[in-house]
């Protein structure tokens, strides 16, 4: 195996690793609020426009430009949950799924609104990052890129595990199964799903920010999140495990297409992924045949 | 003149002490048509057991929906009536803030978590403000009424028995620190010695946690052996209640509720003349 090959798994990797930030941002919404989020790309460009406002207004400080991001991205979350998805309860999942549409229009109209539609660089300000970190001789890997890989690796670990055994995330997987007996056993639901909502905003916003210091920053990117919910769904909607197996399929998918078809072909890739997935399996890999009628 | 009048109206109704929970004429209509409880009054005195039985859509569940404050969730209210809790009207409450006064609910269906563990079922349930060590002295004492749940703590609770659920359910509730504990169909779906055995420590939990428990059931039998009062729903009334001894002893209830009239169980048949020649006594 040359190292062609294994550079080419080694962008594989990468880009598996940018979807399984926005996949997992989906899960989180999904079992909250059994609800397909489609403003999920639109948030996750609003988080990374705070972010590059925080390099603007600090003049290039990545730290409390970050902080900035995080905290903006998580009231957000917290926001749309309280203010639009929870008087949505009891409504058929359809109509909440209407709502994030209408909430990534209004989200895009914002954006373009304050920042303007003009295409911005963040990485200028930060120039060492870009500085690639040489792995054996001849193969390298920039900053940037080990920073997308390691932290979607630390949520692949930590995620389920915080899932599995910290008090919020037994709260979350029960207001998850049955939120009528989470209310009535003394849990204030309406909290623990915000905090799922700010959760996966963050997690947008995370994505949102290496996109932009990787790429670019515009309002137009909110499609690359919308992506995300490929390997969400290939993963079975409401299981963190199928993500990472998902956004590896895609990743590949999308990777191979682009190197070996035609780089156009790379953009429709995720969603041709997940029609051949839906046809052969369409409550996902991990998923529930349960959950399918919900979504 | 109209004081002794007041005073004789239904001598039956009559409980020994002060009541914990007082439901007086509840009406509950769904989707504002269906009218699935009409003029219901009972009693729970405090420390007491107290049952209510009766078939397949009497309104049981409807009832114990409207105390719990849960009527909204299935597009039914309150038109009529109301509802105390030692003395505070509760009627109309959200759940949340009846759940606070310590009126806690072990539902009919969906009882429990079932992708969590047993351990997490009950670590789900707590007290606002309630100190760990309660918390923990709480789950010791409740293992030791249900050791089959602690042999199980670390299993998730889909895959329990129908009567290691009920167990976990009322645990679950129990953590809760209820002052009235609410169990609608505990028998439902399990083996009559298992409902026994089940029976037998709600009597055990009354005294060891010291709370009142309203039983909603079918199973008229077992139900009638551990309370100290009942009450017979049909139709969305209550058509009947008294002591044990005198439900026990009633001709109809022997025939109809507990099955012992004439040859054993009651046939369909048996049950529709049954309908057709019962009077209402409510
Ligand atoms: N969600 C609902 N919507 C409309 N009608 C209902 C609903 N739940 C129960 N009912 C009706 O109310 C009546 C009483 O039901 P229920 O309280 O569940 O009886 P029980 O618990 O005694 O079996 C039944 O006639 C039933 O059809
Ligand atoms: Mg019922």
């Amino acid at each position: 195996m040359g190292y062609a090959h294994v550079s080419l798994m080694l962008v594989i990797l990468i880009q598996a690793s940018f979807y399984v930030l926005l996949g997992m941002g989906y899960v989180l919404i999904y079992r909250a609020t059994r609800v397909l989020n489609l403003a999920h790309g639109d948030l996750m460009v609003f988080g990374a426009f705070l972010f590059y406002q925080g390099l603007v207004i600090t003049s290039g400080s990545v730290p409390l430009a970050i902080t900035t991001g995080i905290l903006g991205a998580a009231l957000t979350g917290a926001i749309v949950y309280l203010g639009l998805m929870r008087p949505l309860a009891g409504y058929p999942v359809a109509v909440g799924v209407l709502a994030t549409i209408a909430l990534a229009i209004v989200l895009r109209s914002v954006t373009t609104a304050i920042w303007s539609g003009q295409t911005r660089y963040p990485a200028e300000y930060i120039g060492q990052l870009a500085r690639p970190i040489e792995l054996v001789s001849g193969l390298s890997i920039s900053a940037i890129d080990a920073v997308i890989v390691l932290t979607a690796l630390i949520c692949i670990l930590g995620l389920p595990l915080l899932l599995r055994r910290s008090a919020i995330g037994v709260e979350m997987r029960g207001v998850s199964e049955n939120a009528l007996l989470a209310a009535q056993r003394g849990i204030n639901i309406h909290s623990v799903n915000a905090l799922s909502w700010a959760a996966a905003t963050v997690m947008a916003a995370i994505a949102g920010i290496f996109f932009s210091l990787k790429v670019r920053l515009g309002p137009d990117i909110w499609y690359v999140g919308l992506a995300g919910f490929a390997p969400a769904l290939i993963g079975g909607m409401d299981s963190l495990r199928g993500v990472a197996i998902g956004a590896l399929i895609v990743a590949t998918a999308e990777v191979l297409a682009a190197r070996f078809i035609a780089p156009q072909i790379a953009l429709a890739a995720p969603f041709l992924v997940l029609l051949v997935a839906l046809w052969i399996r369409p409550w996902g890999l991990f998923g529930s045949r349960e959950e399918l009628e919900r979504i | 003149m109209a004081i002794t009048a007041g005073l004789q109206v239904s001598p039956t109704r009559e409980i020994e002490g002060s009541a914990i929970l007082t439901v007086a004429n509840l009406e509950v209509v769904y989707s504002r048509v269906i009218v699935a409880v009409q003029g219901v009054s009972l009693k729970v005195p405090e420390h007491s057991i107290v049952t209510v039985l009766g078939t397949n859509g009497a309104g049981k569940s409807t009832t114990v929906r409207a105390i719990s404050g849960f009527l909204p969730v299935d597009d039914a209210e309150i038109r009529k009536g109301s509802i105390h809790f030692r003395g505070q009207s509760i009627g109309g409450l959200p759940p949340y803030q009846i759940a606070r006064f310590g009126i806690v609910l072990v539902p009919e269906r969906r009882k429990i978590f079932e992708t969590l563990t047993v351990w997490d079922n009950l670590r789900i349930a707590h007290v606002r403000n309630d100190k760990p060590s309660n918390w923990n002295q709480q789950a010791e004492r409740l293992f030791g009424v249900f050791p089959a749940l602690a042999a199980r703590r670390e299993q998730l609770a889909g895959y329990l028995s129908g009567g290691e659920r009920q167990m976990l359910a009322i645990a679950q509730g129990l953590l809760c620190d209820p002052k009235l504990l609410i169990v609608d169909e505990l028998s439902l779906g399990l083996a009559p010695n298992l409902v026994h055995d089940l029976m037998e420590r709600i009597q055990q939990l009354r005294h060891e946690f010291g709370i009142s428990i309203l039983l909603i059931e079918q199973d008229a039998l077992s139900a009638i052996e551990i309370a100290d009062y009942g009450y017979i729903m049909e139709g969305g009334r209550i058509v009947f209640e008294g002591s044990p001894e005198k439900l026990r002893n009633h001709k109809d209830v022997q025939e109809f509720y507990l099955g012992s009239g004439g040859d054993g169980r009651t046939s369909y048949r048996e049950v529709k003349q049954y309908r057709r020649s019962r009077r209402w006594w409510g």
